[in-house]
């Protein structure tokens, strides 16, 4: 598996982190310490690479769902739990025994 | 793979819900309505107002309000559906799965433990069933860069440097189309547990608590299949480009 320099790691983890903080709080967020570093002169310059990198993630498209898909899984919760009830009453004898007791 | 009643009663029976436990004594019948009789559940009261928590319209479920269970649906579908699109690949995949997940979710109901989060128990089914599909389809996304990039990277450990691998600027002077294409090709060329973390940690913002619990994996395997991941997508793109600009 690929691996990362502790640094990179570090930075990974402190952008990863601001970007849930700043969804918390509904605006910006302050970036933490980061600690220990092997090459902290360079830290910034890395950090900023991997915000890079990372906002490249944003450009990943994506579409909308269907209109009916809310309708639709609706529908299908339904249809299951029809399914399935009616598997409990067919289980279920509703024909009385009317056959003589065995001698 | 299409929904039909009796998938559902398989999905139910094979307990694909495998993150919460269900406790002794909460064990429902699958595919019934919940069951109004389950005892009451120590939730915040709601604050006339302010929406329902998604744990407490799960809770208004319980008790036999099928508008809970919708709101809570509607409340997803966006969301829910990226990261299944994104993760899947594919439009069509991810609507199946999102309607089992929700159909899990509905026979789970009464398994839901109230302590818990909703958001990451919605996920670790959806990412659960998503991995389900991929399995029996024995899915890889048909991607030239799989073969063209440097195989075997799952056990090399292999180093690689964000500042060396970033040198030129990420996707300057490509045109959005090509970016987005790109980097859809990287994303999904990745393998499937390193997207599928890289997608919850980046796009859905989970801690990592939560991502441990969702895949079931420990906190520093999260941690460390997280930076492999982001090293895959840096080394992927890095390749990406020297290929499209061999002078770059």
């Amino acid at each position: 598996m690929f691996r990362l320099s502790d640094d990179d790691s570090r930075a990974v983890d402190i952008l990863l982190d601001t970007r849930k903080a700043a969804k918390a709080s509904g605006h910006g967020a302050p970036l933490p310490h980061a600690g220990v570093l092997a090459n902290p002169d360079r830290f910034p310059q890395r950090l900023a690479h991997v915000e890079q990198l990372l906002g490249l993630l944003e450009e990943l498209p994506t579409s909308e769902p269907p209109k009916a898909l809310v309708a639709r899984t609706l529908q299908a919760v339904e249809t299951n739990t029809m399914a399935s009830l009616a598997d409990s009453v067919a289980g279920i004898s509703v024909v009385p025994d009317l056959r003589p007791p065995a001698p | 793979m299409s929904i039909s009643p009796s998938n559902h009663r398989r999905s139910a029976d094979t307990a694909d819900d495998r993150a919460p436990r269900p406790q002794p004594g909460t064990e429902s019948v699958s595919g019934k309505w919940p069951d109004r009789t389950e005892p009451d559940r120590v939730l915040p009261e709601p604050v006339p107002g302010e929406p329902l928590s998604d744990e407490q319209l799960l809770e208004s479920y319980r008790h036999g309000n099928r508008a809970g269970f919708a709101q809570l649906v509607e409340r997803y579908q966006r969301e829910l559906f990226h990261f299944l699109v994104r993760f899947l690949g594919d439009r069509a995949a991810a609507e199946d799965v999102f309607q089992e997940t929700f159909l899990q979710v509905h026979q789970s109901a009464a398994q839901f433990d109230p302590e818990r989060r909703f958001r990451p128990w919605l996920f670790t089914i959806a990412a659960n069933k998503a991995r389900d599909l991929m399995r029996s389809q024995a899915r890889r996304p048909a991607n030239p860069l799989q073969a063209a990039i440097s195989p075997g990277d799952e056990e090399s450990g292999q180093f690689i440097d964000l500042m060396e691998s970033m040198a030129a600027a990420p996707g300057e002077n490509l045109e959005k189309e090509e970016l987005q294409r790109m980097v859809h090709d990287t994303v999904m060329g990745m393998p499937d547990h390193l997207r599928e973390i890289l997608l919850l940690s980046y796009f859905h913002q989970f801690p990592y608590k939560q991502i441990s619990d969702i895949l079931g994996i420990p906190l520093g395997t999260v941690k460390s299949r997280l930076h492999a991941a982001v090293a895959h997508f840096a080394d992927r793109w890095r390749a990406l480009q020297e290929n499209k600009s061999p002078a770059r």
